[in-house]
């Protein structure tokens, strides 16, 4: 073995087989690179044909569909992603009477049809786009086939599925898909709450509030992030509760950011001291949306707090206050012995009055 | 004389190296293509217009600055047209010996302002905080030169918001920059940081800050540089990035967690690598502190940069480029088959080692040996055009298939002149220029070895891309700001 390692021939024999490996890909590479581009130059051209006589054609269906007289040309099967594509964007920019008349106009050239086989494909980019689209259409035929997709792992492939099935029907989808916004971590919550926004406080607002008394903290704290997409008056209710009882600092945390009903100032002046800054920090903010002028001393003890933030807070708080005047926020900074609470008072008031 | 034991080792020595250093790029291409792949798809679905609306984190874009009063305002003014619902632009005046400061204060009407500016990473001394009359969200921080390491630390000092964007202040950025590079953060809160692809700005044309036509250089070297940018960012990131193992951020543009890089201890002012030294940190410290985070990639085009036009440039550049990573690479070097390391220990930083540090090394000595040994007789002609072929079969190999990536993605050169320009130089490119690049690596190496310290040196800027703003005279009168009110 060694004998054969130190022998030139092997050397070079292995050198002339690597470098003609590298040619032989290199040019297999550049004959498909050229292929792909040529086919992108061929399919470019199909799309500005497309997109040429099917645009108007949309636009006419949002506006209003009645217009039309001519008959609708036959959408071709190489051209249905491209319709696909161009309706879905259309659909997702639009709302009311408009999506009833573009769904039509799916139905009238047979995409609903279409679309069906495109669920049952192998690959992932088919099942997405024919998801989203049964989801536009609002396809109740759908609904069992779009209810296995919401257990895929494909984050992006679940959460369209989630979203299609609440467009079919919120109200029999947000029971099956809550449980799944608490579990699973890989959901964005940023696309959870533009489901949630999208099926509206009546169908949210009960099957949230119940996850939420019913989870976990853990779960609890994700599912709170929601809970501005729920009826004010449930949130409310649901906030005092949980205040009342939970001392869980990621709930308090999440309460914080959203409570706005003034019968909790007693509980937000108490965790004005909290050991946490953050939830000072908040605390100091939720003063500001439900406080009254006797929290000025309490926001002025903050001026002195050790973080950055809630001195920051406090003082912007204490500036948006009605009754606090830029002259009295003057009088704070001048009555002030600490270095860090004149400053930050400083630093605000320049900005109220830039 | 030299033996024959030892002839034959070498050969299997350099060999070996280039077969092993494309083989691991091969598999990089080959995660590339399919993370590629599944962000290509997840794309065409995130372009429909709701799905991130309104949840992007508040972001603040830092802007070191040193000398740039020719191109400063028109990129701020691109900055501040960026679509993104809540942002910040910080620029950061690192003791500027120009007149970019006043070009600031006469474009923006900035006035100082006190604020109480917290010192969280110590930094050269604050002079004057600025905020401007115009545009609320920009504030300028003006600062004794310490670096651009030390200017970025000021910015996140002076930082409001849970996120922050380094920029280069000659950077020229898409509309949707920041829309894209947040997402990552959006989709996995375990996040820390993200890079964006950088590509190369020459040639293109370049309108009130933003890129309006894009087209190949016309100058040679630059023209080299495009394959090797999409090579180096296409599968040199793109493929580390699925497995968590990405060891490098461009400081051109790129997203941090405001505070795990506070965590880190910010950048370090030590190092001409600090973009890379800071991400190479940051993976030692949470992989020390065992917490789940992600360092990601987004391959979207996202950011434009002019590359040297000239030798003496080109070769400044790829000195302290090499500097900066062997800096990073040997203050961190703990990460090195470290047992809790994972992807980044095991693959990341032994791959960076031996074919990024030592790399030129080994590179340009297998030239310089098999050359020698040809001519004093040691090996055959069929040897060494056996080697050649290695050496630059699989270099054209490579950069082929970072041109095919681009082919599968984005296409930002939309005509096929450009593609069969691109793929001409893709060959080309192994005859001369790597092999320049190659030894401009290795003085970095060797200047870094005898201890030298890295500067910025001189990059020399063409700007001939961008549409030039109207001349206005600057202010003679000097500002005299308030002293900021500084608190720890």
């Amino acid at each position: 073995m060694l004998d054969s390692l130190a022998n030139s021939e092997s050397i070079i024999r292995v050198a002339v087989l690597s470098g003609q490996f590298a040619l032989v890909a290199t040019a297999v590479l550049l004959a498909y690179a050229f292929l792909l581009r040529a086919a992108l130059t061929l399919r470019q051209r199909r799309y500005t044909a497309f997109v040429g006589v099917w645009r108007p054609i949309l636009a006419e269906a949002v506006s209003d569909g009645s217009q039309r007289h001519e008959p609708l040309p036959i959408l071709k099967n190489r051209d249905l992603e491209f319709f696909l594509h161009e309706w879905n964007v259309t659909h997702d920019s639009i709302r009311g009477s408009a999506e009833s008349r573009l769904n039509a106009l799916a139905r009238e050239v047979g995409v609903d049809e279409r679309v069906w086989k495109m669920l049952d494909r192998r690959s992932i980019r088919h099942k997405l786009v024919a998801t989203a689209t049964l989801g536009h259409l609002g396809e109740n035929r759908a609904w069992a086939r779009i209810s296995e997709l919401v257990e895929s792992r494909n984050t992006l492939l679940s959460l369209l599925a989630a979203s299609a099935l609440v467009q079919i029907d919120a109200e029999l989808a947000l029971p099956i898909v809550i449980p799944h916004m608490a579990e699973r971590e890989d959901w964005p919550p940023a696309r959870v709450a533009t489901i949630l926004r999208r099926a509206g406080p009546d169908a949210v607002s009960e099957p949230l509030a119940a996850a939420i008394l019913a989870a976990t903290p853990e779960k609890a704290n994700r599912l709170l992030g929601y809970l501005d997409t729920c009826h004010l008056a449930v949130a409310d209710d649901l906030t005092h509760r949980l205040l009342k009882h939970s001392d869980d600092d990621y709930i308090i945390t999440a309460l914080l950011r959203t409570l706005d009903n003034p019968r909790e100032l007693p509980i937000v002046r108490r965790l004005v001291s909290h050991p946490r800054w953050h939830i000072r920090m908040l605390a100091a903010v939720a003063l500001g949306r439900i406080g009254e002028p006797e929290d000025e001393a309490a926001l002025i003890g903050l001026l002195s707090d050790e973080g950055w933030w809630v001195r920051y807070r406090a003082a912007q708080t204490l500036a948006d206050f009605p009754f606090v005047t830029v002259e009295r926020l003057e009088e704070i900074q001048a009555a002030q012995e600490d270095r860090y609470a004149r400053d930050i008072l400083e630093q605000v008031i320049a900005e109220e009055t830039l | 004389m030299i033996s024959e034991e030892f002839i034959h080792a070498a050969q299997w020595v350099f060999l070996g190296y280039f077969v092993f250093l494309n083989l691991g790029y091969m598999a990089l291409n080959v995660i590339a293509m399919s993370s590629l792949r599944r962000y290509m798809q997840a794309r065409g679905v995130d372009s429909l217009p709701s799905v991130y609306a309104n949840f992007e984190l508040p972001t603040s874009i830092l802007v070191p600055a040193y000398n740039e009063e020719a191109t400063i305002t028109s990129s701020i003014r691109a900055m501040l047209q960026l679509k993104y619902p809540e942002f910040e632009v910080i620029v950061i005046n690192d003791g500027s010996s120009d007149g970019t400061l006043a070009r600031l204060i006469e474009e923006f009407e900035l006035i100082p302002f006190p604020e109480a500016y917290r010192i969280r990473l110590q930094t050269q001394p604050v002079r004057t905080v600025y905020r401007s009359r115009v545009y609320p969200n920009l504030r300028i921080i003006d600062k004794a030169n310490g670096g651009k390491a030390d200017a970025l630390n000021a910015g996140i000092n002076a930082a409001r918001f849970p996120l922050y964007c380094g920029v280069d202040a000659d950077s020229v950025l898409q509309p949707d920059s920041l829309q894209r590079i947040v997402q990552p953060f959006l989709d996995d809160p375990n996040t820390v940081a993200c890079g964006g692809t950088v590509r190369i700005a020459n040639g293109c044309r370049v309108s009130g800050g933003f890129m309006e036509k894009i087209a190949l250089p016309r100058n040679p070297l630059a023209l080299l540089q495009v394959v090797e940018y999409l090579r180096a960012f296409l599968f040199g990131r793109l493929g580390w990035s699925p497995i968590n193992a990405l060891l490098i951020i461009s400081g051109a543009f790129g997203l941090f967690k405001k505070e795990t890089v506070i965590a880190a201890g910010g950048y370090r002012t030590d190092t001409v690598g600090e973009d890379m030294e800071l991400v190479v940190r940051i993976h030692k410290m949470l992989r020390k502190e065992k917490r789940p985070y992600r360092i990601t990639f987004v391959p979207d085009p996202i950011c434009w940069t002019e590359v040297p036009e000239d030798l003496k440039t080109l070769k400044n550049q790829r000195q302290r480029w090499q500097h900066g990573l062997a800096e990073s690479l040997t203050m961190n070097f703990r990460m090195m088959c470290n047992l809790r390391g994972g992807w980044v220990s095991w693959f990341a930083f032994p791959f960076m080692f031996l074919f990024e540090f030592l790399g030129p090394l080994l590179e340009v000595g297998g030239y310089l040996f098999f050359a020698l040994a040809y001519l004093q007789g040691w090996i055959s002609m069929e040897a060494y055009l056996a080697f050649m072929l290695v050496a630059i079969g699989l270099g054209i190999l490579l950069s082929t298939s970072a041109l095919l990536l681009e082919e599968l993605s984005f296409h930002i050169y939309p005509r096929a002149r450009h593609m069969a320009a691109l793929f001409a130089v893709a060959i080309l490119e192994n005859f001369g220029y790597r092999q320049l690049n190659a030894f401009f690596r290795l003085l970095g190496l060797l200047r870094w070895m005898l201890g030298r310290k890295g500067s910025w040196g001189e990059m020399t800027r063409t700007a001939r891309w961008s549409t030039p703003e109207p001349e206005k005279p600057p202010r003679s009168d000097e500002p005299q700001g308030i002293v900021t009110r500084v608190t720890e």
